[in-house]
């Protein structure tokens, strides 16, 4: 997660703002009986939990925050997480696999970690080391 | 006499065995009149009975003998027309004189309806056919409707069934019908029971019957058989559905877009056509399934994720996505031709997988379809690294609206879940380049 200490966004955003907004998206997706996942946001973690079916990381293994989302993994919950490490693209080294699947401040097992490239495209690889590109328009 | 003869006047004619008129048939009244100014000779001599004094009345369009006159005591000897046929009348729901009826001999063998329920009413001096009377067939042992109470009616100037009235002493356990509910009809003046009324069931479950208002008679009916489910169900958003008037029905319908995402969530009752209303009911006793419950993805599934592009899929249903994994989080907005072609997805689907919709529910992006819909008061600072796009306000009405639709667009897309980004604006400062590697 990219985090900063302070919160200059200009619109005072606090957490219950999230919390909050995370409710709401979530019963919007109920009523169209869509399942939603809580994108990043560690600290509010316990609130959403019960409103959502799935997380999305970035970067718990760089930032040492994988245990705030351990939660979802003991609800049935997966969390699917992303990290980006430097030569993302082609295969990491195995050091770096194995440091990015392992996890840092927690053991993550039962995350479901893709190393990928900042953009998102269609390069990925997988803690047992298969690399795959997913082809996509121009 | 001279006057617009009227029905009434027609039969007391007819009773004292007066000279015909040219009948019109009136459509309204079901029956025949004689003609606007005709005169009809009569035999005063032969006349049983006194001059009533007819009364104009502008509302029914005829005239009515006035109430306070008094019928001479007449003599039956002389009585010729007393036995009109009476033809049942469906709409009314009771008997009219036959439009173009014969006159029956008295002591006619053939004659069919002499046991018809006949109501004095004191008021005009004679009888009238009782409301709802069966003709045929009646057992007399087990007459049912002698006992109504009859109301004066202002309006018509004599006395109809009250239209709540209980019959005494009837035969309960065969009751069927003893609450028809009454709807004043403006074209006769008086009121008629509602068509087709259901009996009221006492400890019914229908209490809550939903009323549906019915252009055809001009008032609500009850949904034929509509059931009122409790649900518990609290995430219900019904105050979010359009209503769109409907010049066919005469009332509102929820917009088909509502109508649609809401289908994805709740099982369809069948609907059966009621050709009485012109419209469709839910089926009758049709139970109301228990929500789907979301797509609950399992702990450790395998995922790719992709929002650099598009996925490539024009390669034909043979060419199979890479990597084999059972989930692909893909943009909304990307992958469906900006939330208006679901075939992607769907090609995804047949693949076997299941599709997560991304769009940022927590920024302003300037390029995405709905971006115009955005205000100013929605909009905060830029996301460094990330040129126009700009955290949003997220207690905003317009914002919730704008990410509401979005979600409902995935619904239509066919998308399995989404993945709304951004939504931790209390971060905040959000760039680009990762903050450091491990390993």
């Amino acid at each position: 997660m990219y985090f900063s200490q302070d919160n200059n966004n200009s619109l005072n955003l606090e957490e219950s703002d999230s919390i909050d907004f995370m409710k709401f998206l979530a019963a919007e997706a109920a009523s169209n009986n869509l399942a939603i996942g809580l994108k990043n946001a560690g600290s509010i973690v316990e609130e959403v939990l019960p409103y959502v079916q799935f997380s999305v990381n970035e970067e718990c293994v760089a930032n040492k925050e994988c245990a705030d989302f351990q939660a979802f993994i003991d609800a049935g919950k997966p969390v699917f997480h992303i990290e980006y490490p430097s030569g993302a693209g082609k295969p990491v080294s195995s050091k770096a696999l194995k440091a990015n699947c392992e996890g840092s401040d927690i053991k993550i097992p039962k995350f479901s970690t893709v190393i990928k490239t900042l953009d998102l495209d269609g390069w990925v690889e997988y803690c047992d080391g298969t690399t795959a590109t997913t082809a996509v328009e121009a | 006499m001279r006057s617009s003869p009227s029905a009434l006047a027609l039969g007391l004619m007819a009773a004292a065995g007066l000279t015909q008129a040219t009948m019109i048939p009136n459509a309204a009244l079901g029956f025949s009149l004689p003609a606007k100014g005709e005169t009809i000779a009569r035999d005063s001599q032969a006349r049983p009975y006194g001059k009533r004094t007819m009364i104009p009345n502008a509302e029914l369009g005829f005239t009515l003998p006035q109430p306070e006159s008094k019928v001479v005591e007449r003599d039956n000897s002389e009585r010729k027309y007393e036995k009109r046929t009476m033809i049942p009348n469906a709409k009314l729901g009771f008997t009219l004189p036959e439009p173009e009826s014969k006159v029956v001999e008295r002591g006619d063998p053939g004659a069919k309806y002499e046991k018809k329920t006949m109501i004095p009413n004191a008021e005009l001096g004679f009888t009238l056919p009782a409301a709802e009377a069966k003709v045929s067939k009646r057992d007399d042992g087990v007459r049912k409707y002698e006992k109504r109470t009859m109301i004066p009616n202002a309006q018509l100037g004599f006395e109809l069934p009250a239209a709540e009235s209980k019959v005494v002493e009837r035969d309960n356990s065969e009751r069927k019908y003893e609450r028809r509910t009454m709807i004043p009809n403006s074209e006769l003046g008086f009121e008629l029971p509602v068509p087709e009324t259901k009996r009221e069931i006492p400890g019914s479950r229908y209490e809550k019957r939903t009323m549906i208002p019915n252009a055809e008679l001009g008032f609500t009916l009850p949904a034929a058989e509509a059931k009122v489910i409790e649900r518990g169900d609290t995430v219900r958003k019904y105050e979010k559905r359009t209503m769109i008037p409907n010049a066919e029905l005469g009332f509102n319908l929820p917009s088909d877009p509502k109508l649609a995402s809401r289908s994805a969530a709740w099982q369809r009752r069948t609907m059966i056509t009621n050709s009485e209303l012109h419209f469709t009911l839910p089926q009758a006793g049709a139970q109301v399934e228990a929500r789907a419950a979301p797509w609950q993805p399992a702990v450790g599934a395998s995922w790719q994720i992709v929002l650099s592009n598009s996925l490539e899929l024009n390669n034909g249903a043979a060419s199979a996505v890479a990597p084999g994994v059972d989930i692909y989080d893909i943009d909304l907005f990307d992958n469906t031709a900006q939330g208006t072609d679901g075939s992607r997805i769907a090609a995804l689907h047949a693949q076997g997988k299941r599709v997560i919709c991304y769009f940022s529910a927590g920024t302003y992006e300037p390029n995405r379809p709905d971006s115009s819909k955005f205000t100013s008061a929605d909009l905060g600072k830029e996301l460094p690294d990330w040129p126009g796009e700009k955290w949003l306000k997220l207690s905003s009405a317009n914002v919730r609206s704008i990410m509401s639709n979005r979600i409902a667009i995935a619904s239509q897309m066919g998308c399995d879940g989404v993945d709304p980004d951004n939504v931790d604006g209390y971060v905040s400062l959000r760039h680009s380049a990762p903050m450091r590697d491990v390993g």
